[in-house]
């Protein structure tokens, strides 16, 4: 487990804490342990977040949504999964009760979670503001998700079926269609770091 | 499901240093021999410096403003670190305890 270097006036070392330990001590109401437990995951929470989302005021405030979610949940977090799978599942839900706030006035439309989370329209406009790259624009929302969840935020199967609620065995499948889709597409481009 | 297979659903895993310590030995040992799934774990290499690109990092104003609400326990946790000071002594104390221990009984081996 990751320990980092930071000394305390207090006595108090947050960063030489072990992620267990950090999560135990913030679950208490610390806020300095709280701050360096989440501080290495911000980047990934930011992109998650960005990925979804169309302006940088909707990001900041998603961000801190998803903080003080995590905050106020820590004393009931379990260990039943990994801390970075919890985050990120309640940085997911927190982008959806975005877009069920966004949307109150059209429900019908977008009723159920998966449709918010996979609105068409934001999913372009945002695709296009962040350039992502031509490789990717042959996957669609799902396996592009599933991309970030395996290769960015680094989950195992099961994990990423946990936060996406679909069976582990859909998402091996789902990989696979993505490795043959990518795999050709790379192959055309013939960049991104061949090994 | 043969060899391959059951490695091919390891991969990701292997790939992020996420195995155990066993399960890592058997795929590093079926990847030093099987020319098809080391071409698989270029695939998802490759794919993993793609997904990279996508990755930038939190601008500093936002990072600034990201736990604006989670609220301040400064009181809270003054008090507890204080606390945690009287348990360290005990601490100290145990450990100069042990030394002692130990010392005795390698003077006790040495009669």
């Amino acid at each position: 487990m990751k320990a980092v270097k930071r000394g305390g006036a207090d006595g108090f070392s947050p960063e030489s804490c072990t992620e267990s330990t950090l999560i135990r001590k913030a679950g208490n109401g610390g806020k300095e342990a709280f701050e360096v437990l989440m501080k290495g995951l911000l980047d990934i929470i930011y992109s998650y977040i960005s990925s979804h989302v169309g302006t940088a005021e909707d990001v900041k405030d998603i961000l801190q949504e998803t903080m003080l979610s995590v905050w106020n949940g820590l004393k009931s977090y379990d260990n039943r999964s990994s801390f970075k799978t919890w985050v990120i599942g309640i940085t997911r839900r927190k982008i959806a009760d975005h877009y069920r706030m966004r949307y109150r006035d059209a429900a019908d439309r977008l009723s159920e979670f998966e449709d918010i989370l996979s609105s068409d329209d934001d999913f372009e406009r945002i695709n296009s503001r962040n350039d992502i790259n031509a490789a990717m624009a042959v996957l669609d929302k799902t396996e592009r998700e599933i991309v970030f969840l395996a290769f960015n935020v680094q989950l195992t199967y099961p994990e990423i079926s946990e936060i996406l609620g679909i069976p582990t065995g859909t998402v091996k499948s789902r990989m696979s269609s993505i490795k043959a889709k990518l795999r050709k597409q790379l192959d055309k481009e013939g960049g991104y770091g061949r090994v | 499901m043969d060899e391959c297979e059951r490695v091919s659903e390891l991969l990701l895993d292997y790939m992020n240093r996420r195995l155990s310590g066993n399960e890592n030995i058997a795929a590093a040992k079926h990847l030093a021999e099987c020319r098809r799934c080391r071409n698989e774990l270029a695939v998802l290499l490759r794919i993993r410096n793609l997904a990279h690109e996508g990755i930038s990092p939190i601008p500093q104003d936002i990072a600034d403003t990201a736990f604006d609400k989670i609220p301040d326990t400064k009181g809270t946790l003054a008090a507890a670190l204080n606390l945690r000071q009287y348990f360290k002594a005990f601490d100290y104390l145990h450990d100069a305890m042990s030394v002692v221990n130990h010392v005795m009984k390698l003077a006790q081996q040495a009669m």
